[in-house]
Order: C-alpha cells, then sequence, then structure tokens
C-alpha cells in the first residue's frame, strides 16, 4: 500500500490539511493469493494516527 | 515411528513457509496464472506494480490486468506453439506510473510452464533505464573525442579540481598558459556559468557516477566565448581502460586520487541531434528552457541540497495583467511581451542560474549558491528593470510589469512541487498587494486571511 494509490492520498489530504475519508477497491496479496478487499482510508486533519479499515468482499 | 512422521511434516510446514516468505518479500514482482490469464498467487511487487493499471480494482486476470501497457499479450501466447518456456524476455514496457503521472518503465517476462500454467516476472527499471541512458551518452561522447582529435583538451586534476600541470592541449583549446596550474577548473568556464559549490558538485557527481560531463559556455584565457563539452572522470576509473586512459593517468601520482577534465570545443557542430535536444528542452516561444527542463534541473539542484545543504532559491515571475495586453493589443503583441521578458530574464540571471518559462505568464528561475537575501535583491533588480523599460512591439512600447515570489530551500523542502508552492504563495501575497513588487516568503505568511 505504499504507492499513490494508498499513502500518495494520505500524504495529499496532509498536504491540504484536509480530512480523509476514502473507499476503494483494492487487492492484498495474503499468502500469495490475489484478494478483492475494499479499502477506507482514514485521517484527521492534524491527528497523528492514519487509518486503514480492510473490508473482505464475500 | 509415529513422531519421527509429525517432525517430518512440521520439518515440511517450516520449508514450506520459509519458502513463502521467499517469493513474497522477493523484490521482483512475480505471478502464476492458468494459461487464461487468470491469476492464482501474486506477490506484493506484482500487486503493486499492477494495480495502478488495473481498470476495475481488481487483479484476477494478469492479460485484463496488464491491457493498457501490453494489449497483445494474450494472443503472444496463443501463438507460443512449445509445450514450454519464455514468451518473452525482459520486454521493456512504458507504463503510466506515480502520483505525478510521470512515466515508469517495466521490464516483463513471461513463462510458459505447461498447457495450463504460466509464470509472469514483472519489474520497475525506471532507473536502470535512466542510467542506460546516461551510459550510452558517455560512449557517443567518448567516440566523438575519439574521432574528433584535434580539438580537445585533456587536463589533469587534483582531488579539489584544480590543475595540476599544463600540456600542449591546454594551450590550443583554452590559451591557457603555465600560470592555469593550480587553479579551479572554473577558470575554463566564464565567471557567471560556475561556483565553487558546482565545481564540489560535479567532482562528487563525476566520483558517484564514474563520470559528469555539461554543455555550455566556456571561457578562453582571452576572454573569449566558446561552446563548449566538459568532462570529469575520476582518475582511477579510467586507469587500464583503454590507451587513451592509461596515457592520462600515467602522469598521476597513483596514491592520490584526481580527475581527468576534457574539455571539447563544440563550435559550430550543430548537428541534428544536438537541436533535437534543444527543441525538446527549450520554449518554442522565447528560446529559453521549459517546464520539463526546469524540472529536470530543479530535482538534480535539490538533491546536491540534500547532500550538501547551502543557499539556493527560487525566484516565480508572473507578467502583471497580461490578459489585458492581449486582449487589448492582440496575441503577436503579447508575444513579442513574453519575448522581451525572456531577454530580459536572460541578461539579468547568472549563467548557472535555471531560467525557464513555465506556464503562460509565468517564468521561474532557480538560483544555486543565493540566498534569501540576494535572490530578493536580484527580483527586485529585474523588477525595477520592468518597470523601467516597456517591451518594444509591433505596436510600440507596451509597459509590462511583473509581479515576484521569491522561496528558498530549507531542510522543510521536501521536493520541487513544495518549493514552487512557497514561491507561489509569495508571488500570490505580491500580487494581492497591488502587483509590481517583490514578495518573499515572511510576505506569504504575514498575508492576513
Amino acid at each position: 500500500m505504499n504507492n499513490f494509490m494508498v499513502a500518495q492520498r494520505f500524504e495529499d489530504a496532509a498536504a491540504a490539511d484536509k480530512a480523509l475519508d476514502l473507499t476503494l477497491d483494492y487487492v492484498l496479496t495474503l499468502r500469495m493469493r490475489p484478494v478483492k478487499v475494499q479499502l477506507r482510508l482514514l485521517a484527521g486533519r492534524s491527528a497523528e494516527r492514519r487509518f486503514v479499515l480492510v473490508n473482505r468482499k464475500p | 515411528m509415529c513422531s519421527d512422521a509429525v517432525d517430518t511434516e512440521g520439518d515440511l510446514a517450516q520449508e514450506h513457509e520459509a519458502l513463502l516468505q521467499f517469493v513474497y518479500m522477493a523484490p521482483v514482482g512475480l505471478v502464476q496464472a492458468r494459461t487464461d490469464g487468470e491469476i492464482v498467487m501474486i506477490n506484493p511487487v506484482a500487486a503493486q506494480l499492477m494495480m495502478p493499471l488495473s481498470h476495475d480494482g481488481g487483479l484476477s486476470n494478469l492479460f485484463t490486468a496488464l491491457v493498457d501497457i501490453a494489449p497483445d499479450l494474450r494472443s503472444r501466447l496463443a501463438a507460443f506453439a512449445a509445450p514450454q518456456g519464455m514468451v518473452c524476455d525482459g520486454v521493456h514496457l512504458p507504463a503510466p506510473g506515480g502520483a505525478r503521472g510521470e512515466r515508469r518503465l517495466y521490464s516483463f517476462s513471461l513463462i510458459k510452464l505447461d498447457d495450463n500454467c504460466i509464470m509472469a516476472m514483472l519489474q520497475d527499471v525506471s532507473w536502470q533505464a535512466q542510467r542506460e541512458r546516461l551510459l550510452r551518452h558517455q560512449e557517443s561522447w567518448l567516440n566523438a573525442i575519439l574521432t574528433g582529435v584535434t580539438d580537445y583538451a585533456l587536463i589533469n586534476l587534483d582531488a579539489r579540481g584544480c590543475v595540476t600541470e599544463w600540456n600542449e592541449s591546454i594551450g590550443r583549446v583554452t590559451g591557457h598558459g603555465h600560470d592555469v596550474v593550480g587553479r579551479s577548473l572554473a577558470v575554463f568556464y566564464p565567471e557567471d556559468a560556475i561556483t565553487p559549490e558546482r565545481v564540489q558538485d560535479r567532482l562528487h557527481e563525476a566520483e558517484h557516477n564514474g563520470w559528469s560531463l555539461d554543455d555550455g559556455w566556456r571561457q578562453r584565457a582571452d576572454g573569449k566565448r566558446f561552446w563548449g563539452s566538459a568532462m570529469i572522470a575520476p582518475q582511477r576509473a579510467l586507469a587500464g581502460d583503454s590507451q587513451f586512459a592509461a596515457a592520462m593517468a600515467a602522469n598521476a601520482d597513483a596514491a592520490e586520487t584526481g580527475y581527468c577534465l576534457i574539455v571539447r570545443d563544440m563550435s559550430g557542430q550543430r548537428d541534428a541531434a544536438q537541436e533535437a535536444r534543444h527543441a525538446a528542452v527549450c520554449d518554442h516561444l522565447t528560446g529559453m528552457g521549459n517546464r520539463r527542463a526546469f524540472f529536470d534541473a530543479a530535482e538534480t539542484e535539490l538533491r546536491r541540497w540534500q547532500r550538501l545543504p547551502r543557499p539556493l532559491s527560487l525566484v516565480l515571475i508572473d507578467a502583471d495583467h497580461f490578459k489585458n495586453i492581449n486582449d487589448t493589443h492582440g496575441h503577436p503583441v503579447g508575444d513579442e511581451v513574453l519575448r522581451h521578458i525572456a531577454r530580459v530574464m536572460g541578461a539579468t540571471f547568472r549563467q548557472i542560474d535555471v531560467v525557464a518559462r513555465i506556464g503562460g505568464e509565468e517564468f521561474a528561475a532557480l538560483l544555486p549558491s543565493a540566498d534569501a537575501q540576494s535572490a530578493q535583491r536580484v527580483a527586485e533588480r529585474l523588477r525595477a528593470t520592468f518597470e523601467a523599460h516597456p517591451a518594444p512591439t509591433a505596436a510600440g512600447p507596451v509597459r509590462c510589469t511583473v509581479s515576484i515570489g521569491v522561496a528558498t530551500v530549507d531542510e522543510s523542502t521536501s521536493s520541487v512541487e513544495a518549493l514552487l508552492k512557497r514561491a507561489d504563495e509569495a508571488l500570490y501575497a505580491a500580487k494581492h498587494n497591488g502587483r509590481n513588487r517583490v514578495c518573499g516568503p515572511a510576505a506569504a505568511l504575514a498575508e492576513p486571511g
């Protein structure tokens, strides 16, 4: 997730001094198997922690 | 026996785990798929490289995911008759890249394992490709030197970049006599085309890359300028490579690291390749650097700063009420004003400064070895020149003032974009406070609301 699709969204939000709440489709590679998921990215304006919520689709 | 079997099973499980981790952590992208493209296994690097290409946010099919950069993959595999083997090996595929949309280059290999199974290897080779390009450039440059044997000077430099001895080629190309010994290589440049810091940068880059090359104005002892190429190479990197290098290294003290400097007189050699390169980095209207050239140069400067901080400032210039000029006098007159701005900038800034047109009526100058104060001084001089001297145009003199924002690199400057943004804020403050003025970062901060 250290790429422009995920990490960059946090950086952009921080640079713009904006809160972030964004959901996007993604693929995780759990034990090499491609697993389709939804990620929800959350960040407060000056909060120290950022959150990635993973929703494993049925 | 029973416990043995359990142990073996435990060993196997551990081995599996280790193998999984090995593939999982491999620094190249690996994908196993069925022959219809359906992905069975994929490691994180492959997912990272392929996700930005995927249209539907999924990675279920290899051919679908790569359709934008390798649309013929499926048919290539279909045309591959052998029961197994390499379908393609290290093919270079240009791909859209990071956040700023810059192009990346992927290396892609496809292996057919059997009738049901294929494997793909994917790697981002943008950096290697760039390095390869540099090497090809170097090679062609050396070829050019070795074929035109009358117009270059071979100069031995010590570890600080000072000339260690005189030879005839120095006299022939630069006109310098024995008194050049002990002086910095800056002596071959016009005064405003190099700084002591830049000399050190070049030596460092030569050390780091094996060589450092730059084209530009050079100066002879009598003050006359000529267009030349200069290449610096560490001597020990060259030694033994060829007779040519051996001859240069022969005089050097083996115990001391030094450099070779080759200055080549390129006057009158405006060949097609050079002009094509010129076209790629120059703004068509004004002849000054374009946006791409500016970003390339600025990124190099910022890397230098990060290695060794020293003053570095950015001056951002925007023509005031330019739209009015276009509306009142028409675009051809507007173009003449832009060319006037380019000329004045060319006369105001030093040769070492990177000046470019980065937008419609927006210009930038990056000033190495210039702190905030001296950058503001130059900016003020520039502003005053535009105020005092209207642009000569077909419609008569047209007065066009400029607003200028100045920013200086510090620890918090993470990228060229960040620096540009700060200068832009200062420029905005200058506009907001009535135009025809220079603002630094302090003004931008003090800007109310």
